[in-house]
């Protein structure tokens, strides 16, 4: 089981789609440390707890386009990726990211 | 006799009881006036910095896409809105709403042309509109004190 942690490995201010957006964006955060966990059918927990602030864009991007767009079924994503967040705003975050998770067609 | 002077002692201490309870009651509700305007001052700012990461140049635009995102934080986080709306509604409507203000800011100002952006301003006004509905609700508990 792997676990990320956003606010260590990768950003306090994770927000935008892809490059032209900047440095942290969802991309990004996608290719590094989602898409190897797919690859290798490792389960991989995601906290939130942490960030100063999160994007809108940065989520829909990691937690929808880019799975779609890779061809992953929404139930092998939501089997293999989780989301951990206890604070009262990382709670927020992780229902948005969880939203955004449960659009990702079977 | 006995039965007037208890009945004039019971009438003069519940009222004298029901008025300190009046006046509480109304500090109190001054109190979450405060809270409620600030909050409704917030949300405005979340409004302006929504329109201006569609308005302005890309550079203001993510600068606009950040405070956006520092200040849906700073709405969520408002715990001071708990006691006054309630806290069912406070997990269940409001944060609801601000979760569709939230997911409004995905879309990218590039992929949008103008009937799109007038149509998700018209979307997102009308979220303010309804965030601000919400702030107004008062199914929070009895406080004989505001917590500050």
């Amino acid at each position: 089981m792997n676990i990320v942690v956003i606010s260590e490995v990768f950003s306090l201010y994770p927000m935008g789609r892809n490059d032209a957006d900047g440095p942290n964006n969802g991309q990004k955060f996608f290719k590094e440390f989602i898409k190897p966990s797919i690859e290798t059918k490792e389960p991989t927990t995601v906290v939130f707890d942490g960030i100063h602030s999160c994007g809108s864009s940065f989520l829909d991007e990691a937690f929808y386009e880019m799975p779609k767009k890779l061809g992953v079924g929404g139930r092998e994503f939501n089997q293999l990726i989780s989301i951990q967040a206890s604070g009262q705003a990382y709670r927020f975050y992780k229902k948005m990211a969880e939203d955004f998770m449960a659009k990702i067609p079977k | 006799m006995l039965v007037q002077l208890l009945y004039i002692f019971i009438s003069s201490v519940s009222g004298f009881l029901f008025g300190i309870l009046l006046t509480v009651t109304r500090l109190n509700h001054a109190g979450d006036i405060a809270a409620r305007r600030q909050i409704v001052d917030l949300i405005d700012e979340v409004i302006e910095c929504f329109h201006a990461r569609y308005t302005n140049e890309p550079a203001e635009q993510m600068m606009a896409a950040m405070r956006f995102d520092y200040q849906i934080r700073g709405l969520i986080d408002n715990t001071t809105l708990i006691p006054i709306i309630g806290k069912r509604c406070f997990e269940e409507e409001y944060t609801t709403q601000i979760g569709e203000l939230f997911k409004a800011s995905s879309q990218e100002p590039r992929e949008l042309d103008s009937d799109e952006l007038k149509s998700l301003f018209k979307h997102v006004n009308a979220l303010a509109v309804g965030i601000k509905k919400t702030i107004n609700i008062d199914r929070g508990n009895f406080r004989f004190k505001r917590r500050s």
